[in-house]
């Protein structure tokens, strides 16, 4: 009961942080130089009478109070560009749908080679397993994506021929993944790596080999799962990003998905859309917060939730 | 035939990997214990006063390495023993509580199950009997209401509350040797004599023998039988406590005297600090590590090591000044 609680005013927290986060990105995007209907190439009249279709010519306080009132009714209203006239509710939930079915794969890839290979790194400290390790990692988390997109492509899919290289076919899923998955991964790597190695000088280590307990027990039971906590801090926000979806990987492999569409609605200044985008960030980035703060409870008993 | 001792520490030698060397942490040093003793060990920072207790459940650092000599524990060497047989005797015959309650507990799991992890490893009890167990222990060593306290986490429980638990992890198997590392150092003046209390009746009531390690003859004085004294890897000067604190011989020791601050002392007399710092022990040679901070020191002593000396029965001193007294005095 007291957890539910406090879940509730986390949830209230919540409502009152997106109301900024929209608040801010609202006057921030009108900021930006040129309107959804800048690159018409109809004359001025045609694009006046846009703006006065959608309300964009009226003062920006009633836009923005038309907006919210829109937003409270669950409307959030329709694309003016890139995908002009459907919904964005429309739009963002079947983008997303993409996105999450491939990030979803890539996270679990990612904290299935990540953790554990941050573990042996970990373990086996500067022997030659963790000196390997910690190359890979290194590049790993150097290259940008789109490198990383480029060099896969032309490897796999140009000159062995093994992988398409569109998201659509067979197989076709298998880049993307390995794109979004790979920082994630390396990242993963050194944090557990890092963590493991503190945990395993910790004085109750010690107590645990005093009283006679095998270096399993002291090891899988005691260090792992003292090193998990940085590591769920860090999942939280992962998960968030990796779900929406990667804009680099979206673009290279021409994955319809919610990642592409966070970059293109801004440079169409397709003002529903990048509001849509960023509510909804925003809000998975909250939840999963909230999911991590959840769960650090259940592994550290010295955190409450308040 | 020889008396078999509970512990007998025969020419210990340890040594730490640094980057280019090795350094040897340990000399080669011998003494025994028997059932229901308590040995102090005093000594400055670094004297190897805790690397050597640690030595006997083998639980060195990894680039501590024991370089020779035998640590027999009811007869049994303990030096060759594997991974196995030294976890079968470590929190079961042998037992040990470290100097900072505060993060020698896991955060993560309750006091209760913590003690009950070496029960489940040592006994076949049941889990009814292990917290029929687990409740006892704690109300042994002085914790109020056990049952509810087992159920809490160590961030529940106050250092001195810690470390109480922390020895009623130990003593959960009734060992016949309790190693204490600086078990009152990091707690406050009160919480220190209460320990130091609990530890006394507990040696009484179970019957166990106690290496106390320390840097405060304070408290060394209150509780053991016989005291060595460390430094830089070796010991200069043993006996028991009378012999100590009343008849010492080493320049050391009595520095050491001289640094607790006595209940009589006035105001204006002021403590008298050894001056000076440890040696490194890199940089020995032959001489008498003391030599560079000693008052007395003469010329041998920069040159050679003391001999070994027996004072009387059970004291024995290693200085050079000790032995030109003795030479002196015509014996």
């Amino acid at each position: 009961m007291e957890l539910f609680q406090k879940i509730i005013k986390r949830v209230l927290l919540a409502v009152f942080s997106l109301f900024v986060i929209v608040t801010i990105t609202f006057f921030l995007m009108n900021l930006i130089p040129g309107d959804p209907f800048m690159s018409e190439k109809a004359n001025p009249e045609a694009q006046a009478a846009l703006r006065a279709k959608y309300g964009l010519d009226q003062p920006i306080y009633i836009q923005y109070g038309k907006y919210l009132n829109g937003l409270l009714h669950g409307d959030m209203g329709n694309s003016y560009v890139l995908q002009k006239g459907r919904a964005i509710s429309t739009i963002v939930t079947e983008s997303f749908a993409v996105s999450m079915s491939l990030g979803i794969r890539a996270l679990i890839l990612a904290i299935l080679i990540g953790v554990p290979l941050g573990c042996i790194a970990g373990l086996w400290k500067n022997k030659v397993p963790d000196a390997c390790i910690r190359v890979i990692s290194a590049v790993g988390i150097s290259v940008p994506g789109y490198v990383i997109a480029a060099v896969l492509m032309l490897l796999l899919a140009v000159q062995l021929r093994v992988l398409p290289t569109s998201y659509n076919r067979p197989g076709g899923t298998v880049m993307p993944i390995i794109t979004l998955s790979l920082y994630p991964t390396c990242y993963l790597i050194r944090l557990t790596r890092a963590s493991i190695l503190e945990v395993l000088n910790q004085d109750y280590l010690r107590t645990e080999r005093a009283k006679g307990m095998s270096e399993r027990v002291v090891i899988f039971v005691h260090a792992l799962k003292n090193s998990l906590i940085p590591i769920i801090t860090y999942l939280g926000p992962l998960t968030a990003s990796i779900l929406t979806g990667g804009f680099v990987a979206e673009s290279v492999f021409n994955v319809p998905g919610l990642g592409r569409y966070f970059v293109s609605a801004i440079n169409s200044r397709d003002y529903t859309l990048i509001m849509g985008t960023t509510i909804f960030y925003a809000a998975l980035i909250i939840f999963m917060n909230l999911v991590c703060d959840i769960l650090y409870q259940v592994v550290d008993p010295r955190i409450k939730l308040d | 035939m020889e008396k078999t001792h509970l512990l007998e520490v025969r020419d210990l030698k340890v040594s730490f990997a640094s980057k280019k060397t090795e350094v040897p942490a340990i000399q080669g040093i011998s003494y025994y214990l028997d059932e229901g003793e308590v040995l102090g060990i005093v000594g400055e920072s670094g004297s190897g006063k805790s690397v050597s207790s640690h030595c006997i459940l083998k639980l060195l650092p990894e680039n501590g390495k024991i370089q020779g000599g035998q640590i027999l524990f009811e007869g049994k060497d303990l030096l060759p023993m594997n991974a196995k047989q030294i976890a079968d005797i470590r929190g079961n015959k042998i037992s040990m509580i470290f100097q900072d309650p505060m993060t020698s507990l896991d955060p993560l799991f309750t006091v209760g199950h913590q003690i009950e992890e070496s029960l489940k490893k040592h006994t076949n009890l049941n889990k009814k009997q292990r917290e029929e167990r687990i409740i006892k222990l704690l109300d042994l060593v002085g914790i109020n209401q056990p049952e509810k306290r087992m159920k809490q986490y160590p961030h529940e429980f106050s250092g001195g509350m810690r470390q109480r638990a922390m020895i009623a992890m130990a003593l959960s198997l009734g060992p016949k040797l309790l190693i204490a590392d600086e078990p009152t150092t990091a707690l406050d003046v009160t919480i220190q004599a209460q320990i130091i209390e609990l530890l006394k009746r507990l040696k009484d009531e179970l019957h166990m023998a106690i290496i106390f390690i320390t840097h405060d003859l304070g408290v060394v004085s209150d509780i053991c039988d016989k005291i060595i004294v460390m430094y830089a890897g070796e010991i200069i000067e043993s006996g028991k406590k009378r012999q100590i604190f009343y008849d010492s011989r080493h320049p050391y020791t009595e520095g050491l005297l001289n640094s607790v601050p006595k209940i009589e002392q006035s105001r204006q007399e002021k403590l008298v600090p050894i001056e000076g710092n440890p040696p490194d022990m890199q940089l020995l040679g032959s001489e008498c590590p003391f030599s560079h901070r000693c008052g007395y020191a003469m010329n041998i002593c920069a040159r050679q090591k003391p001999p070994k000396l027996t004072v009387e029965e059970g004291h024995e001193v290693s200085c050079w000044k000790y032995y030109r007294e003795r030479m002196e005095s015509g014996e």
